[in-house]
């Protein structure tokens, strides 16, 4: 019966998770500030305004002076909804005691609101650049399209597109440590079979973006790091390395009322850099 | 006709005595899974037992030379057939080779339900036929398993599962190797690889057909309704990669490449001049033995996949069969079959087809196969059964399809139900026979209107 569960493991294995293209549409973009005047809101929409995917975007700005709390920011947010809310860290909150904080409106809005959040960093120099290098982040890649459409649709003209998949050293490890007290299992091929299988989903469906976008952004230049290692480490390299003016990630977790775990570690390290949380 | 002439004088006590322990044995073999040990455990123990209680009882021959008589009782063209498959089929899958084809054909079907019952149905058929049932039940029901989930109609998996492990029995009909069944009574009988195919096709065509189009009525498996559901359907198929489970393309060609010669050196092993001195166990064994070339450093890890518990299941159960034959008891039971076959040329047959088929239903057909083959082989007045025999093929058919009315009555439907009750489908052994038996019935009696046309030939 030893069989069965190999040719199970062979079908399963062959079952492939292609990528679906849909560009998404911004109609409403919302930009949310503390300040009492709109100066971030004009930065925010120069800055944004002349890629396609902004092209017929109608452009509001919530300023600091139309709420108090998370309940009259949230009537507000839900009587005009958007396709995108901008934002920065720190919303109404001290920078000095919060720093390795999201503050509690955008950690609220990115769990609260279904559209996605662009976080701006509080320094305005990152609206000099233009978003040519954007970054797709996920610690489980693959089927996650929208993740994939919207950095791609995101990215400007003859930009670059990076999709990274990095898998936690970390857990790898704990979980080989367990392996490994367990005699039945030879702990060498396990590693090596393991490792090569959690790598093989993401390598197959980038495989399948990259297929997908020559025809659908054929301007865009895809990259990918499929690879393991300490997560933030890698990342902070990459970020570095690709001097990247954007990174897109998922802050929604489907199995609980707060943010995604790599997503939150990553929103809070990188203050630098413009993230869109989906 | 007479029963078989007895080799030497043995009281009936003894004999009866013997009668049991072999009643014994396949009374556990009947309750394997109840009992918790492999077939190869049971029947060791009743071999230990048979040649003790033959030692004790006087019946056993002295051996001759350095090979205990016992060694004797074994039928190594079998075994042979067995291993050496084993060995071939074990490589060959790892080539990817059968995967490949598996997937092609899914895909081909563009996820429709109907047509993949009846490419999977088919499918099971040929892949027991060319390899053997409990692979093909294993390679068409894990794939059933995956591409109704990816479709997301998993409602139609018991159906699907229990359609393929009646068709693995069918498909154990088409050739010589397809069932162990087939391997003892065709070597004993003499029939050839060839011979066997050309009189079991016509009639594992029909049945498989007929088994598809009952399928498809009794489990509601229909066409998709619109093109909007076509297209969905065809839409995840197509995410299934059949290349996937290739890992070197060379291996993979070459082992279609060697798969074909397997089967066409089967096929003319009785034409072609000194392998048919050698015979079939040979070809098997001298192919599983090539195929081992190819993963010649790693070989222990084919040794590691062969079934050994069958092997010695097999060999144990010859010494038993031996032993009981020298203790009379296959004369006993030649009385029984030469009761069925003087019902004369029309009813003998079919009563053994369907004697055959209730005993194979409720205990294991391999023992069955071998005891009946035996007992037939030493049949010999008014002249020795021909290899032409119509009472030959009915130990087969009866054998083979016996399998299919309870879910112990082959390996293959066990195999069928495990992957059942792996996928949290509630099935009882009352609720395999309930929805079986009609097809069993069906499949019976066409066997049975076969066998006699097979007599008139």
């Amino acid at each position: 019966m030893e069989n069965l569960g190999i040719f199970e493991s062979v079908f399963k294995r062959a079952v492939r998770d292609p990528f679906h293209f849909k560009k998404p549409i911004l109609k409403n973009v919302l930009i949310v500030t503390d300040e009492k005047n709109t100066k971030l809101c004009d930065t925010v929409q120069d800055w944004l305004k002349d890629q396609p995917i902004f092209g017929d975007a109608v452009w509001a700005c919530i300023d600091g002076s139309t709420y108090d709390d998370w309940t009259s920011l949230h009537k507000i947010l839900e009587a005009a909804p958007a396709s995108l809310v901008v934002t920065h860290r720190l919303l109404k909150e001290s920078h000095e005691s919060n720093r390795y904080s999201l503050g509690s409106y955008l950690d609220t809005m990115t769990q609260a609101l279904a559209c996605p959040v662009l976080v701006i960093p509080t320094d305005p120099s990152f609206a000099k650049d233009p978003l040519n290098s954007v970054i797709a982040v996920a610690d489980h890649l693959s089927g996650h399209d929208a993740l994939v459409n919207y950095a791609a649709a995101i990215a400007g003209k003859n930009g670059k597109l990076k999709l990274c998949h990095l898998e936690d050293n970390d857990v790898f490890s704990y979980y080989m440590e367990a392996i490994e007290r367990i005699p039945e299992i030879n702990s060498e091929v396990a590693r090596e079979k393991i490792q090569k299988q959690l790598l093989a989903a993401p390598r197959h469906y980038i495989d399948s973006v990259r297929k997908v976008l020559k025809t659908e952004r054929p301007d865009l230049h895809v990259d990918s790091i499929i690879d393991t290692g300490h997560l933030i480490d890698r990342y902070r390299d990459l970020i570095a390395k690709n001097k990247a003016d954007l990174l897109v990630l998922e802050s929604k977790d489907e199995t609980q009322l707060a943010m995604h775990s790599l997503g939150y570690s990553l929103a809070v390290e990188f203050q630098e850099t413009p993230l869109l949380l989906l | 006709m007479s029963a078989p002439a007895a080799l030497h004088s043995v009281s009936s006590g003894v004999t009866f005595l013997h009668a049991g322990l072999l009643a014994m044995m396949v009374i556990a073999l009947a309750f394997e899974e109840k009992i918790h040990a492999k077939k190869s455990v049971i029947t060791g123990v009743a071999a230990v037992l048979a040649l003790l209680l033959g030692a004790v009882t006087h019946v056993l021959p002295e051996s001759h030379g350095h090979v205990p008589f016992y060694i004797g009782f074994i039928d190594w063209g079998v075994i042979a057939v067995i291993l050496g498959s084993s060995l071939f089929v074990d490589t060959a899958t790892k080539s990817g080779i059968f995967s490949w084809l598996a997937i092609r054909i899914t895909k081909m079907t563009e996820g429709d339900p109907y047509r993949l019952l009846t490419s999977y149905g088919w499918m099971t058929v040929i892949f027991s036929a060319l390899l053997n049932n409990v692979t093909a039940m294993i390679i068409v029901g894990s794939l059933t398993t995956v591409s109704l989930r990816k479709l997301g109609r998993e409602k139609l998996l018991l159906g699907f599962l229990l359609c393929e492990g009646l068709l693995t029995n069918i498909g154990g009909l088409l050739t010589l190797i397809s069932s162990v069944p087939n391997i003892i009574v065709g070597n004993t009988a003499g029939i050839s690889f060839f011979k066997f195919f050309i009189v079991s096709a016509p009639f594992v065509v029909v049945s498989t057909a007929i088994t598809i189009w009952m399928a498809a009525r009794i489990f509601g498996v229909g066409r998709l309704a619109n093109n909007e559901e076509r297209a969905q359907a065809a839409k995840l198929i197509e995410t299934f990669d059949e290349n996937d489970g290739i890992e070197s393309r060379a291996f993979f060609i070459l082992s279609w490449i060697v798969f074909a010669f397997f089967i066409i050196t089967l096929a003319t092993t009785s034409v072609l001049p000194y392998i048919r001195d050698l015979g079939i166990g040979f070809v098997a064994m001298a192919f599983g033995v090539m195929f081992l070339i190819k993963v010649k450093s790693e070989a222990d890890q084919t040794y590691r996949g062969v079934d050994w518990d069958l092997l010695l299941f097999f060999c144990f159960l010859f010494i038993v069969i031996g032993v009981a034959e020298h203790a009379q008891v296959l004369d006993l039971i030649g009385n029984g079959v030469l009761k069925l076959m003087k019902l004369g040329d029309t009813a003998g047959p079919a009563a053994l087809l369907w004697a055959s088929s209730i005993a194979s239903s409720i205990t294991d057909n391999i023992p069955l196969a071998a005891v009946l083959s035996k007992t037939m082989s030493k049949i010999s007045d008014p002249a020795p059964l021909a290899s032409t025999s119509n009472y030959w093929w009915a130990v087969i058919y009866g054998a083979n399809l016996g399998g299919n009315i309870t879910p112990i009555g082959s390996a293959s439907t066990l195999v069928a139900v495990t992957i059942i009750h792996k996928n949290k489908l509630d099935l009882s052994f009352a609720g395999f026979v309930g929805k079986a038996v009609p097809f069993a019935l069906v499949q019976l009696v066409l066997a049975t209107i076969y066998v006699f046309i097979l007599g008139k030939i």
